[in-house]
């Protein structure tokens, strides 16, 4: 038993030995400072100094394998503070395909071994807070349709002709 | 941020609102114990772990007045923080052990034991945490921790 142990123990120990070389590596740090910078996150490893350049979603991946609580905020940052990165238009298949999950309300896959509901929870925490995507629908009207909706958004004083439609939507659920 | 400042914030507030409560002969908040689990725990510890933790608070807590629970909200944001909405779905072993972080006349704030955090971790989200065990085994785990291994059949080398 004893034996058995120590051999975990010290499999442990080299395994622990390569995190921490992970975590002195430019793209750890420079990932978590930026999260520490937003407020995202907390750490207790002195070599992270929050800054507020933008990183890589490619670094963000890999700092997500030994801190996964990166990969746990990644697809709301995305979709929600695309900024933050240099390249949030060229996303592996994997997350772009998390994301359009999100977008679109689909059920969506785990990511990176991060249960969707884990990372979900954070899409209306981050950035306008509260607020969920949007999901695009298209519907065909016909002109006298159109001149109304038109009309009506600029009877009740909406900003946009979406906004007339959530008004009818809602009226109807009133009902 | 020091957590303890966080509840005695709270007890400052309970002391107040009570009060005025009192001198407007209503009834008064019941005092409120809260437990303080997660990472949050973790960083209370000081392991000498590398930790990191999203800006949720994980706590579970005998809420009888949600005016409390929400002030505690308020005062969490106020330090960047935010009470976990599904802390109360986490799992801790029944046995777990909790040790004073803030006692008041109103609020008493106590900490999970480390290995009763770590525990919970590798038995219910080894995934996310399979860095932090392994570091924690490698800086020497503790015979209470080896022990709950056993009592809850967690695969150490799974981890590995």
């Amino acid at each position: 038993m004893t034996a058995k142990r120590d051999k975990l123990l010290r499999r442990a120990r080299a395994e622990a030995r390569k995190a921490e070389e992970r975590r002195r590596d430019r793209r750890f740090l420079t990932v978590m400072g930026r999260l520490v910078a937003e407020g995202l996150l907390e750490t207790n490893i002195d070599e992270v100094r929050p800054h507020h350049r933008k990183i890589r979603v490619a670094d963000a991946l890999w700092a997500g394998e030994l801190e996964p609580r990166i990969l746990e905020l990644l697809p709301a940052l995305v979709l929600k503070k695309p900024g933050l990165f240099r390249d949030a238009h060229d996303l592996p298949e994997d997350l772009a395909e998390v994301i359009q999950c999100v977008r679109r309300g689909r059920p969506a896959p785990p990511f990176r071994g991060i249960p969707a509901a884990d990372y979900e929870r954070w899409v209306p925490r981050i950035g306008h807070r509260g607020k969920q995507p949007t999901v695009v629908k298209s519907f065909r009207l016909s002109a006298s349709d159109a001149r109304l909706l038109a009309e009506l958004r600029a009877e009740l004083g909406l900003r946009s002709e979406v906004a007339v439609v959530r008004a009818a939507l809602r009226a109807l659920r009133a009902r | 941020m020091e957590l303890a400042r966080v509840f005695e914030a709270l007890d400052a507030w309970m002391a107040a609102e009570n009060l005025a409560y009192q001198s407007e002969g209503l009834a008064i908040m019941q005092a409120v114990e809260i437990r303080i689990i997660g990472q949050s725990a973790l960083f209370e510890a000081k392991l000498g772990l590398a930790l990191a933790a999203t800006r949720d608070v994980d706590t579970i807590a005998n809420w009888r007045d949600d005016g409390v629970r929400q002030k505690l909200v308020d005062i969490l944001l106020a330090y960047g923080k935010e009470l976990d909405p599904v802390a109360r779905e986490a799992w801790m072993p029944a046995e777990t052990e909790y040790v004073d972080l803030f006692r008041g006349k109103w609020v008493t704030a106590r900490v999970a034991r480390a290995e009763y955090v770590l525990i919970s971790k590798a038995k219910k989200a080894r995934v996310k945490n399979r860095v932090l065990l392994v570091d924690y085994l490698a800086a020497g785990p503790s015979d209470l921790f080896l022990e709950l291994v056993e009592r809850y059949q967690v695969d150490l080398e799974g981890l590995l």
